[in-house]
Order: structure tokens, then sequence, then C-alpha cells
């Protein structure tokens, strides 16, 4: 291997440092994550883009599109625990995408003595019972789909999560453009998930290659 | 009092409180009761419908204390009772109409049921001073979505048999399980009812109890020519998985 003289190797290690340091940017909030989910850590990945259009006036509550890997998953990045508040009697981010794997932490963070329990419906039913003020209990959730959140004690506490099968999803731009980066080659279907149901949900055969976008449109008709 | 006249006034007392009377099954014909019941979390603390909470009674805005508010597991209203079997026909009690109206605190039902007719109509009200769009998709691609004005009526309609969740636009929590059942063999009741089927094909039946929030449940039944079945159905979270 040819070394570079130590009076350039130094300056470009410097700037690739400087560079890259200017390009991190800590994922501070939900809607940060929703704009750049967190690519898995495969070396040669490509990457899935597109844009989806609507037959009719699109619901303004989240929606996703998701890849599914033909021949199950690539090991890939968990990200961090998610903490769910319960402060005031609801859950706090009422809805958000957590991957296979990955925590996700209750925590009864009430300011005075209220119990709270939670259980789940939809594709994965659980009972994590009751739960006081200062306590957390973790869950990981291990089946991909829509998961409905519930306290048995307060009738209006609901929220939901979508379990993803892995970082490989988006949420949809206002303009309806979406792009997953960091995706391992191979064959996959892109799904899309949508928090309230308005449209038929599209399944669409796609394949990554390594370096190369591949474009999808999708199509979202009632 | 002697205690013969006694006895015979407890007697016709007890005979009072039997509960509803129901006529005889016809020879070819079954009847099945499904007693609803539902009960609250183990270890919840507090009498029934209390609010129990120290928020509720502490002068906090009623927003903030609405959220407070419990579930009154003796009074859950609501609970869809389906029966699905091979041998039903037609003619049983399912509603052909039903009717949502959302007001201020919200909507008035957590769970409308729609018999299976192509004809069912579901009318949405609207009392807010805001106009209200209102959607759903079912698995079958059957589905709506209509604006209705403050004030106004909106009439759809929905085919396909299955379970749809109406949303909002304009609130997100606003969230309610519609049920358009398989067959006519359907009807809604409340917690301590005694839901009657009368007149129902012999056979192998399942019956598929739906509370809003609430896990199913299915018991399977045989509707026996002639005589009365009686389910009991316990609606709670209590026989769910525990993951602690």
């Amino acid at each position: 291997m040819t070394r570079l003289p130590r009076h350039i190797a130094w300056p470009a290690a410097a700037a690739l440092v400087a560079a890259a340091a200017f390009a991190w940017k800590p994922l501070a909030n939900a809607a940060e994550r929703r704009e750049r989910p967190a690519p898995m850590l495969v070396a040669d990945t490509g990457s899935v883009t597109g844009k989806a259009t609507f037959s009719a006036a699109r619901p303004k509550q989240p929606i996703i599109v998701w890849l599914e890997r033909e021949g199950g998953e690539v090991k890939g990045t968990i990200p961090e625990p998610l903490h769910i508040g319960q402060k005031g009697a609801q859950f706090n981010p009422s809805f958000e995408v957590v991957v296979v794997g990955q925590k996700v932490i209750f925590n009864n963070d009430e300011d005075k003595e209220i119990d709270h329990n939670v259980y789940t419906l939809g594709a994965e039913k659980t009972d994590l019972n009751i739960f006081s003020k200062g306590v957390s209990v973790t869950h990981e959730f291990k089946n991909i789909g829509e998961v409905s959140l519930y306290c048995s004690v307060h009738k209006l506490m609901d929220g939901k999560l979508f379990v993803a099968p892995s970082t490989a999803y988006a949420y949809l731009a206002d303009d309806g453009s979406f792009s997953i980066p960091g995706v391992s080659p191979g064959n996959y279907t892109l799904k899309t998930y949508q928090k309230a149901k308005r449209f038929r949900d599209v399944e669409v055969k796609i394949t990554v290659n390594a370096g190369e976008a591949t474009k999808v449109a999708v199509e979202l008709k009632r | 009092m002697t205690m013969r006249t006694a006895v015979l006034a407890l007697a016709v007392l007890i005979a009072g409180c039997g509960g509803p009377e129901y006529p005889q099954p016809k020879p070819d014909r079954a009847q099945l009761i499904v007693k609803l019941a539902a009960r609250a979390k183990e270890g919840v603390k507090g009498p029934r419908g209390d609010t129990g909470d120290p928020y509720s009674s502490s002068g906090m805005s009623p927003e903030r204390s609405k959220n407070y508010q419990r579930v009154d597991y003796d009074d859950l209203a609501d609970i869809a009772v389906i029966l699905k079997g091979s041998s039903l026909g037609d003619g049983g009690p399912a509603p052909t109409a039903a009717r949502l109206t959302i007001g201020p605190d919200g909507p008035d039902h957590r769970l409308v049921l729609l018999g299976p007719k192509k004809h069912t109509q579901l009318t949405l009200r609207n009392e807010l001073k805001r106009s209200m769009t209102l959607g759903c998709m079912g698995q079958s691609g059957d589905g709506f979505v209509a604006t209705v004005a403050p004030g106004k009526e909106g009439v759809v309609t929905l085919s396909d048999p299955g379970v749809y969740e109406l949303n909002c636009d304009e609130d997100e929590c606003l969230l309610v399980t519609i049920v358009v059942a398989p067959t006519t063999w359907a009807a809604l009741g409340k917690s301590g009812d005694e839901i009657f089927f009368d007149g129902v094909a012999p056979g192998e039946l399942d019956v598929v109890i739906q509370a809003p929030r609430l896990p199913d449940i299915v018991r399977r039944v045989s509707a026996t020519a002639g005589a009365r079945a009686t389910v009991d159905a316990e609606i709670s979270v209590n026989q769910m998985e525990r993951t602690k």
C-alpha cells in the first residue's frame, strides 16, 4: 500500500474528520428521525427512493413505506430504545415506528401517584401490567405490523406503534417523496403502512443493488 | 309473619329476581344467550367508576382532567356479539342502520355494528362547529371518506364484512371501530346484558365478542334444535399473556 507523505496525509485526515463532523448530526427528535432513518451498517448498500401519488386527498396522519426482505432480514443496526411517557394519561409520543428487537421503555412519568397499565392489541397482544409513578417497563416487540397501545385504567389513553422488520423504512414527506438509504442488496417487497387508513395498502417487488438507487412509484388508491 | 310465610315470600322474591324470561325454543331451532360481563384489570385500585386519581379533583383544566377518566367496566357499552357458522341463514337481529354523533366530548360510541347487507347505512352527525373529515378503509378495500359540515349529517355505507377503524383528519385521537358482521346474527349490548338469539339454525357456532379497546373473545358452542345454550363472556385484559 502506498503511503501518503505526512504533509499531505495529516491535512487530508483533518479535512475528512471535519467533513464527517459537519455531516454528522445527532437524531434529536422524532420529527428528525422521520426524515432520516438510521441506515443499516452494511458495507455495500443501495438505496430506495421514490414518490407516492394519491387518488384522493391524503390524510394528515403519517404514512410509512417499509421494506420486507426476501429470505429474511439482514442483521442491521437496532436503534436506541424508544421512551414513551405517560404523563397526563397520554402516551408520548402517541405514534412511532419501532424496529423488531428495539426496546420500548414505557415510563410512568406522572407528577402524582397515578398508576398506569399498558396492554397491546394488533400484531402483538401482551399485557405489561400495572405500574406506579416513577416505574418503567421495557418490552421488545417481535411481530411486524401495527400495535395499538392502551391503558386499562384510563379510557382515553390510546397510542400506536408500527413495528418494522428493520430500519429500512421512511415516512412520506409532504410531497409524497421518500428515501430509504443504506439498504442491503437483495430482493424486497416495498409495503405501505397508513396510521389513518384511507387507501388500499400497496406492495411492490423491487431489487436493490449495491451502489444504486432503486426508484419506485407508489400509487395509493381507494 | 310466620316462618312459613317468610319462606314463601323469599321464594317469590328469588323467583322474581331470576332475570328475563325467554320463550321456549322451537323444536327445529336453537336459542343462545350470551352473558356479557366486563372486568377491570386485576390490581387496579379504587371503586368502579370512581376517578380515583388525584388529578381528577385537583382543580386542573377540564381538558387535562378529561384524560384521567377511567374505564367503567360495569357500564362498558358498545359490545358486539357476532355469531359465525356455516349453517346460519338470514333472519338475525343485526342492525341495518347505525348512527354516530361526533360532539364536544368526542364520538358517542367507540364501536358501531352494522349488518352485512349492502343497504345498511351509517349516519355520521357532526355537532361540532367545524367540518370533520372522517374515513376508513378495510382489508377488502371497502371504505369511505366523508366530510360533514358543522351541524349536518352524512350517510355512508359499508358492504364488506370486517373490522374498520374510523379515523378523522381534524382529531388524531378520534377512533371508532366499525364492525360489519358477516351474518345477520349479530347484536350490540353492554356489560351485564344478556344477548338473546332466538331461531338459530342448529350446528356448531363461533360466538365472537368484540368490545372497544379490549381483546376479542371467541367461544365455540353447539346450537341444538329445541334447546337453549348459554355462553358466559368475560371481557377483560386479565386473560392476556403478561410480559412482566
